[in-house]
């Protein structure tokens, strides 16, 4: 069952990463002005429980931005082991808000770790095109089908704008859910899992026209 | 469980993985490398973890999809599981 976690904008068991989405969010609203469209009426509908949270990814503050999109919901980001060996790497992941993981050796563990997270309703974001693009969306990467598919929660495409200036508004578009459990119907074909990342490739893409008229 | 009847389930998961024609899958062996022979991806070495789990009621423990380069490296684990 896809059972939403209690929506409390602040809890003492994630002290330090609702300690930055509440102190953040009115310098940010007041920096970003964010301008959200949504593609539908069903796109509109408030995430309940468990979701991947799929975006591109324009720039390394794209997860502050999709804070800001769901800002009624705490966000738990997969990121590349990697950035772990930044500064801020270890911060944010003591904060509790970083699931790594190493692209180049893909762990079952870490696997686990995404699956497990989705299962007990929360809310899993990641950047499918793998590491910041250069202004073009690239390809996605399949992975986040497996994900959603194994722990059977939707994939919820968003679309941010690349911010052209340090002070324009921040202006992003979602999609509407979609259900990979309903689209693969048990254990697909490697084929199939390529066909519905090309899906979600080209929803995305939908998503950038729209955000071309913000 | 024996290594060969372990060797065919991987191959009939291979097979409705749609992984390869069924003269492909057939020609496997344990020598087989799963990267350069059969041209699995990552995300592909992770559903075939997953399928293993499901065939043969095992858990994989906390590993990298790269440590397993050929069938018969999967075939050894699956083995030792078992036993």
């Amino acid at each position: 069952m896809n059972e939403p976690q209690k929506a409390k904008l602040f809890s003492l068991r994630c002290f330090v990463m609702d300690f930055i989405r509440v102190s953040g969010a009115l310098p940010g609203l007041l920096w970003l002005r964010p301008k959200i469209r949504y593609a539908s009426k069903k796109a509109k509908k408030r995430i309940r429980g468990g979701a991947l949270v799929i975006s591109n990814h324009t720039s390394f503050v794209d997860p502050g931005y999709t804070m800001f999109v769901f800002w009624y919901r705490r966000q738990y980001f997969v990121c590349h082991k990697a950035f772990m060996e930044t500064k801020a790497g270890p911060f944010f992941h003591a904060a509790g808000c970083l699931i790594p993981i190493d692209a180049d050796n893909f762990n079952i563990g870490s696997f686990r770790a995404i699956t497990d997270s989705l299962k007990a309703g929360k809310v899993v974001t990641l950047f499918p095109e793998g590491h910041v693009n250069g202004g073009e969306m690239m390809e996605f990467k399949s992975g986040m089908v497996l994900i959603s598919m194994q722990s059977k929660r939707p994939i919820v495409p968003v679309y941010l704008k690349p911010r052209k200036h340090w002070c324009s508004r921040l202006k992003a578009v979602v999609g509407e859910p979609v259900d990979i459990t309903a689209l693969c119907g048990g254990m697909p074909a490697f084929s199939k899992i390529e066909e519905i990342t090309r899906l979600l490739r080209e929803r995305e893409a939908e998503l950038e026209e729209l955000a071309k008229k913000l | 469980m024996k290594r060969n009847e372990i060797l065919d389930k991987l191959k009939e998961i291979l097979l409705s993985a749609d992984a390869g024609s069924s003269a492909v899958i057939d020609s496997v062996t344990e020598d087989t490398h799963l990267l350069n022979d059969l041209g699995l991806s990552s995300v592909n070495m992770l559903y075939l973890m997953i399928a293993t789990e499901e065939v043969f009621q095992i858990r994989f423990d906390d590993v990298g999809v790269g440590e397993f380069p050929t069938v018969g490296d999967v075939v050894s684990y699956i083995e030792g599981k078992l036993s």
